[in-house]
């Protein structure tokens, strides 16, 4: 139990040590050089991006034998009781175990003493947020005027809590996170003194799962170097990590783009399997849209993606599959799956195939000019206003996929036989002699329940829903059925597009026929139009009544008030 | 312990942690989050013995502890002294005996069953105090020899000033110490205790394990065995909750709760509102909350069911005809995600603490009118 984990093995020594925080250590530097040194200092930021270890390297540069210095020694004894935590004159405070007020008056007690072999008599105190308020008003006079051999240095990753009044008494330095590049180069390098043989990629996939944390990305890089004996691959990384296979994401990107919803389910289904975390997965996804969303808004802009050559164009080649507005629409899904994740509670297969699902089935989105543009190409004569709802979807659809638009024209410039629209699909997809046969009347009636079963088996809530129809027809090849008036939900469920192409196809290969349908209400039928006149009459017999009575009229007087509206309380 | 071979040692989660040990470059701190009764607990307890394992094995190449030694035996009976146990209690007014008792009897409840979710009627946390408590007793001189585990169990219920205690211990421990901390999600706690800790995932149990261990460890029947580790998603733990509260009024009511969901479709909206007022008017709100996590387990089902036309998919077995009958309502997903999305707003409406009975009507209504506008 002698290891040491490599985020304290190799906590950097000296200013030039910390990695990407230039911006600090020079200012510090700097400071040091110029004999300008502070009374106290706060640093702050994210986890694992220096804050302590740069408080201990300037602790260090003050009370160095040699300091204080621009970079310590790190032989000299202060230096090395500074390391090891043992030093009299730096004290190193931990604020959430003393966060009272009582805590802060020993410190106050105890500034007054002169430092036994250093320079300055340093107080770190780490995560100063979880100081109380009197602990932090407590502070206040010594941390202003301390004495001049005293000197604060303050860490913390939530600023926010920290009082106005202690800011402005300190100078503040914000750490930023460090950028992939920054971390795969300071991986590489202990990776090498640990003579582990990695792989760039693998590097640099370790340096994203960290987040920016050079912590985090030290703790990885020890997990893999644990659990991989030998070269450490991409793939061994992945496997270690329980990262998402960049392969997986390109496969439910196609999934989505073809709305394979099944493949989608599967790929969910693998991601469980392979112990993936559902939060890494939406995570990778977001990346994954986010390359395309760049490369969809430019191909060329490869410069703002962290991607190698080979992946660049494999990730081209599937932007050229959506617009800009599709991946902004799939990334508002993912970020509602990750919301969902994080604050739900639901079960996360739930969510991830709830969502997946929902993405296969997201219609490709079309410019407002587009639309005009067909508009244009295609005017609108006229909108029938005895259109059914399934007409009113159909035009729904249409206006999200132009190629397909079918507007209703009047009557008089239809084309002939009104047949559903899906007959040229169907026809299309046959060959004129694929089915030779003509279907007569009783050729149909006769085959009908043989052919219901046959079609019960392939799909049985339609199946019983075509089970309602009458043949009314046959006429060249376009079969006439007719529904009960009851029956106008069942008439609207196999005229959608699926549902109807399914059945014409089923019905020309069991009666070995080439044939359309065309589905048609009992004319004893009540239509929704008829039902909406209807309603509408009531109303109109309904205001009249109301602008009619005297009693309305005086209390409207009364009131001083207007009619705004009319409704019927049942 | 036959158990520990298919359940532990043969998860990649396990083979982390052996290949550290082999390659004696084991972390100070680990997290090890997964769902809970997913086995977090005993991949916990089986690392701890294989630090202090008189005689350890390699199967396969991959390590593990006899469960027969001294120390295995002591540890596995969680009655080891380098072995420190944190789990999170309800508020104890500062009396030191009463915070032991919890922790004494949730530690009962782990040996008897360390799958088993450890539950309170009363709000659980890790307070501060016990955190220092943990911080001193490390401070003391240990056995030579042995290496020390404390275990913080469901970490989540940390508080974060308790959690930004622990920090300067959870990143330098001290001299033979390792620090387990086990939650649900990482999320769940402070980015500076992730930061210094080597995740690793539990993974959720294969549903035929799961069957196997309910039947070998329980008088489960096989129909039993087989619905609840479909149903409990991964955690033997709640399948063995299921379980144990299993009788007749649990059966019944997924039958009440099943039945109530197949009447949306049925039904007319008046029919299925008295149904739910009749069912749901003297129940509890923890009732209601299982009726909605059903039902939503429930559109899941129905939802892939449609897609995929695939029994295996089907979690709620004993509902699987229903369900295949309901699928044929949905010709499009779009169905199943608005269903999807009312249900859960209505259990975040529900743990705002809002009426019951009118959530759920608003509930029935909005569901009904969603089935409706897909079949018109």
């Amino acid at each position: 139990m002698s290891y040491v984990v490599f985020a304290r093995k190799y906590r950097p020594m000296s200013f030039d040590d910390v990695v990407a925080q230039e911006h600090v250590t020079k200012t510090l530097q700097n400071g040091i050089k110029n004999d300008r040194i502070g009374q106290g200092y706060l640093f702050c930021g994210p986890r694992g991006t220096g804050k302590t270890t740069t408080a201990r390297i300037l602790a260090k540069a003050i009370n160095c034998a040699d300091g204080p210095a621009v970079n310590p020694c790190g032989k000299c004894d202060a230096c090395e009781e500074i390391t090891k935590g043992v030093s009299l004159d730096v004290l190193e405070i931990d604020a959430a175990s003393n966060t009272g007020v009582d805590d802060i008056r020993t410190i106050r007690e105890n500034v007054r003493y002169m430092p036994t072999s250093g320079h300055k008599r340093i107080y770190i105190i780490d995560e100063i947020h979880r100081l109380s308020a009197s602990a932090f008003d407590a502070l206040l006079k010594t941390l202003e005027e301390p004495p001049p051999h005293v000197m604060f240095i303050f860490a913390t990753t939530e600023p926010l809590k920290v009082p106005e009044t202690i800011l402005s008494r300190t100078q503040r330095f914000d750490f930023k996170l460090v950028s992939i590049d920054d971390l795969a180069k300071h991986l590489k390098m202990i990776a090498g003194k640990e003579k582990l043989d990695i792989s760039e990629s693998a590097l640099r996939l370790v340096a994203r799962k960290a987040n920016g944390s050079v912590r985090d990305s030290l703790s990885l890089l020890d997990q893999i170097a644990a659990f991989a004996d030998g070269a450490v691959s991409e793939e061994k990384v992945i496997e270690a990590l329980g990262l998402v296979d960049k392969q997986l994401l390109f496969d439910f990107v196609n999934a989505i783009s073809n709305k394979e919803k099944l493949t989608t389910l599967q790929i969910i289904k693998t991601i469980f399997e392979n112990g993936v975390d559902s939060k890494d997965f939406v995570a990778e996804l977001m990346e994954h849209l986010r390359i395309l969303l760049v490369l969809t808004t430019d191909k060329s802009a490869s410069e703002l993606l962290n991607v190698s050559a080979d992946d660049l164009t494999e990730y081209q080649k599937q932007a050229e599959n959506y617009s800009v507005g599709d991946i902004i629409r799939l990334m508002k899904i993912g970020s509602s799956m990750n919301n969902d994740l994080k604050f739900s509670g639901l079960d996360e297969r739930l969510i991830l195939e709830m969502n997946a699902v929902k993405m296969a089935e997201i219609e490709s989105t079309v410019k407002f000019e587009q639309v005009l543009a067909y508009l244009k190409r295609n005017p609108v004569h006229n909108v029938s206003t005895a259109s059914t709802s399934s007409n009113q979807a159909e035009k729904k659809k249409s206006i999200i996929n132009p190629p397909k638009v079918t507007f209703v024209k009047p009557q008089a410039e239809q084309a002939p036989p009104p047949t559903h629209q899906h007959e040229t699909n169907s026809e299309a997809s046959h060959k004129p002699d694929e089915f030779p046969n003509r279907v007569t009347l009783p050729m149909l009636q006769t085959g009908w329940k043989k052919f219901l079963s046959a079609f019960h088996k392939k799909r049985p809530m339609l199946a019983s829903q075509l089970g309602l129809v009458q043949i009314n027809d046959v006429t060249n090849s376009v079969v006439q059925f007719t529904y009960p008036a009851s029956g106008e939900n069942s008439k609207l469920i196999v005229e959608k597009n699926d549902n109807i192409n399914l059945i014409t196809e089923s019905m020309s290969e069991h009666f070995q026929a080439k044939l359309s349908i065309k589905f048609t209400l009992d004319k004893n039928n009540t239509s929704s139009q008829q039902r909406t006149d209807e309603k509408e009459n009531a109303n109109e017999k309904l205001n009249e009544l109301v602008s009619n009575s005297s009693r309305i009229k005086n209390l409207i007087e009364k009131v001083e008030g207007t009619v705004i509206g009319i409704k019927k309380v049942t | 312990m036959n158990h520990l071979d298919k359940l532990i040692y043969t998860s990649k989660a396990w083979n982390i942690l052996s290949g550290a040990y082999k390659q004696k470059k084991t972390s100070s701190t680990y997290l090890l989050y997964g769902k809970e009764g997913s086995g977090r607990w005993l991949h916990a307890i089986a690392f701890t013995a294989l630090f202090n394992c008189e005689d350890v094995k390699e199967v396969d190449s991959v390590f593990r502890p006899c469960g027969s030694c001294r120390n295995c035996m002591n540890i596995f009976n969680l009655n080891f002294d380098a072995l420190k146990i944190v789990v999170p209690i309800p508020p104890h007014e500062n009396k030191l005996d009463k915070a032991i008792d919890f922790t004494l009897e949730a530690i009962q409840t782990k040996k008897a069953e360390p799958f088993a979710l450890l539950t309170s009627a009363k709000t659980t946390n890790i307070p501060i105090s016990l955190a220092r408590e943990i911080k001193k007793s490390l401070a003391l001189r240990h056995d030579k020899g042995q290496i020390r585990v404390v275990l913080f169990y469901k970490m989540e219920q940390m508080r974060g000033a308790s959690a930004d205690a622990l920090l300067k211990m959870i990143e330098e421990p001290p001299e033979d110490t390792v620090i387990i901390l086990i939650a649900d999600k990482p999320d769940s706690l402070l980015p500076t205790i992730q930061s210094r800790s080597q995740k690793i995932k539990i993974p959720r149990l294969a549903s035929e394990d799961m069957k196997e261990y309910l039947l070998e460890n329980g008088d489960a029947t096989e129909h039993l065995a087989s619905l609840f580790s479909k149903i409990s998603e991964g955690s033997l733990g709640q399948a063995i909750a299921m379980l144990e509260s299993h009788g007749d009024d649990e059966n019944n009511q997924r039958a009440i709760f099943c039945m109530l969901f197949k009447s949306l479709f049925h039904d007319s909206g008046a029919d299925t509102l008295s149904q739910m007022n009749e069912y749901l008017t003297l129940r509890d709100r923890s009732e209601t909350f299982a009726m909605l996590n059903l039902w939503q387990m429930l559109v899941r089902d129905v939802g892939n069911f449609a897609v995929t036309r695939d029994e295996n998919e089907i979690f709620n077995i004993d509902f699987s005809a229903d369900i295949q009958q309901i699928a044929g309502y949905f010709h499009s997903s779009e169905l199943a995600l608005q269903m999807a999305e009312t249900i859960k707003i209505t259990l975040a409406d529900l743990e705002r603490n809002v009426h019951i009975q009118g959530a759920l009507m608003a509930l029935g209504l909005k569901l009904k009118a969603q089935i409706s506008s897909m079949q018109n």
